[in-house]
């Protein structure tokens, strides 16, 4: 091996990453200005116009238009080797996949099947070539531990949420074939928020935490085991025609889930840094939502569920409002604090790394998302949570939910959006030093 | 045997547990400990540095005849590194928490894509090109902070 023609490391652009971290929070104020004209109605079941619009605006639109573009980032830095095409696919994913969204929000809210036709078209011009190259690289690499070997999973988990998803639509779009819909959306449900999005998670955890807050490795057969019994009980669910078999085969998820929840909070009690951190109370909220969730799964599926407070149609609503807005938007926001800064930080400190006068143009981590605003940032992701949930006890309080989410979401476009004026200032003041 | 990543990534996380107990004293504005906790971790800092510049890199660069690659790389960031940690210095000794927490924040993260690269690249890189992993660490603990 020529260790001289190593790429020393592989770091693509900002605008790559950074055009999916802009453009996510604009689809959760689409979510909240949906829930705010739809109000009471869209609360009521999964079935509303208003619950499946704002449902596919918060998953394709903000968690996983986040996830992929750091998965652009993030794979170079844990593999040393980047997504095959990745300047020639991040764009086309990132344009395809807006198209996609708002073609799909619109046929779910107004059925429309030409609309119907355009949304796979364009998903599916999102996904394929993503999930392909995503797949090519974690698959031949034979780097990165634990992290890739989760990250596998989870790209094979993204493909069938997304397989199951086209064929959802395809069901809608020609209703002749007769699918058997609702029964597929549950499997589809199911790969989406505990498949394709906690596997990600795990993944991604077992780098950053020991990694940024100083805390102990994660224990390497259990980091292993928990994701593959997560994925494997996924399938046997898919395939499973006997309702005897589902029990136990939640049960196996509900503990790999738990397991993981309770093992990463553990390691964070253990981390050595203990400086406020609101990254560490976004962690800690997402991983006890993660726990919630769970149980709420395993209790729905093993009993019919007695909730007196909510109507059973809403069950479904509950289970989802906990696992994307209490687990995935809170580990994502809480994430987003750090990355961005981050990458700002780390793409001028090249541009300085031969001139060091030039440095001190570089700004701290914190001058790009102060820590005072990363704690409102908290603050308001807590309100927010607490808002859908009593908008689901009480649904008159719909629109005020939608508030709260819009807040979230405005508070997280403001600290992004000033963050990137704030690199391409600098970037400016550093070329013009140079020159 | 212990290989020279491995000798070496024990020294990183060393170096990262000292930031934290830094971060800590400052946090809860113990400042007493914090200059305590804060000058270990420097001098613990100046001596890694001191052990790649003067050791292991030299080394490398012979074995291979790669000068301009990877190690002057990591020499430019420890000389970024260098200036963090004096600016870190005066906020120590100005008690300016909130300046002292930012840059360590901006510090910490440098340091971690920093380690990042020599972990998975550089040191696998260095444990395959110098066949006596156990004379180089040896040579590494005969270096001392101020290079000699």
């Amino acid at each position: 091996m020529n260790i001289s023609r190593l790429s020393f490391d592989d770091m693509p652009p900002l605008a790559i990453p950074l055009r999916f971290h802009l453009t996510a929070p604009v689809f959760g104020l689409a979510a909240a200005a949906l829930l705010l004209v739809e109000g009471p109605s869209a609360w009521l079941s999964r079935w509303t116009a208003g619950s499946l619009g704002a449902t596919h605006l918060l998953t394709l639109g903000f968690m996983s238009m986040v996830m992929i573009g750091s998965l652009f980032q993030v794979i170079p830095v844990i593999t040393g080797r980047s997504i095959p095409g990745t300047r020639q696919i991040a764009p086309v994913v990132h344009v395809a996949l807006c198209a996609g969204v708002v073609a799909l929000t619109w046929a779910l809210i107004r059925p429309d099947a030409a609309l119907f036709k355009a949304a796979i078209a364009l998903l599916a011009l999102a996904f394929v070539p993503f999930i392909t190259a995503l797949s090519w690289r974690v698959m031949s690499i034979r780097r990165g531990g634990v992290s890739v070997f989760t990250i596998r999973l989870a790209a094979l988990a993204l493909l069938g949420t997304v397989g199951l998803g086209v064929f959802l639509a395809v069901g809608r779009t020609w209703p002749e074939f007769e699918l058997p819909f609702r029964s597929w959306t549950d499997i589809h449900v199911v790969w989406g928020l505990f498949g394709w999005m906690p596997l990600l998670v795990m993944g991604v955890s077992y780098q950053v935490i020991p990694m940024f807050h100083v805390a102990p490795e994660f224990d390497s057969r259990l980091a292993r085991g928990v994701p593959l019994v997560v994925f494997l009980s996924l399938v046997a669910l898919s395939h499973s025609r006997s309702a005897y078999l589902v029990v136990p085969i939640v049960t196996c998820l509900a503990i790999a889930l738990i397991t993981y929840a309770v093992m990463t909070l553990r390691i964070l009690a253990r981390r050595k840094r203990k400086r406020p951190d609101a990254t560490v109370s976004f962690w800690r909220l997402s991983l006890g939502a993660l726990v919630v969730g769970t149980l709420l799964l395993w209790s729905s599926m093993s009993t019919p569920l007695r909730a007196p407070i909510l109507e059973q149609s809403q069950v479904p609503i509950l289970l989802g409002v906990i696992m994307v807005f209490g687990v995935a938007c809170s580990v994502i926001i809480g994430m987003l604090q750090k990355i961005v800064p981050f990458l700002v930080f780390l793409h001028l400190q090249r541009m300085t790394l031969s001139n060091l006068p030039a440095m001190r143009l570089v700004p701290k981590m914190n001058d790009v998302i102060s820590d005072r605003d990363a704690r409102w940032q908290f603050r308001l992701h807590a309100t927010a949570c607490v808002a859908v949930l009593l908008a689901l006890i009480w649904p008159t309080l719909g629109r005020v939910a939608a508030l709260a989410l819009a807040l979230d979401f405005g508070w997280l476009l403001r600290d992004l959006v000033a963050a990137a004026a704030r690199y391409r200032r600098i970037r400016q003041a550093i070329e013009a030093v140079a020159s | 045997m212990t290989t020279i990543a491995e000798f070496m990534t024990a020294l990183h996380r060393k170096c990262d547990e000292g930031l934290a107990a830094a971060e800590e004293a400052v946090s809860s504005k113990d400042w007493d400990k914090a200059r305590a906790d804060w000058s270990d971790f420097a001098a613990e800092m100046a001596l890694h540095f001191a052990q790649e510049e003067t050791t292991l890199f030299p080394s490398f660069e012979t074995a291979t005849g790669i000068t301009e690659g990877p190690t002057s790389v990591m020499r430019m960031e420890h000389e970024q590194m260098r200036h963090l940690l004096s600016e870190l210095s005066k906020a120590v000794e100005a008690r300016d928490e909130s300046e002292f927490l930012g840059l360590s924040e901006t510090l910490m993260v440098m340091i971690q894509q920093h380690n990042m690269k020599e972990e998975q690249m550089l040191y696998p890189m260095c444990d395959r090109a110098l066949s006596d992993a156990g004379a180089i660490i040896a040579e590494i603990q005969a270096v001392t902070a101020d290079g000699e």
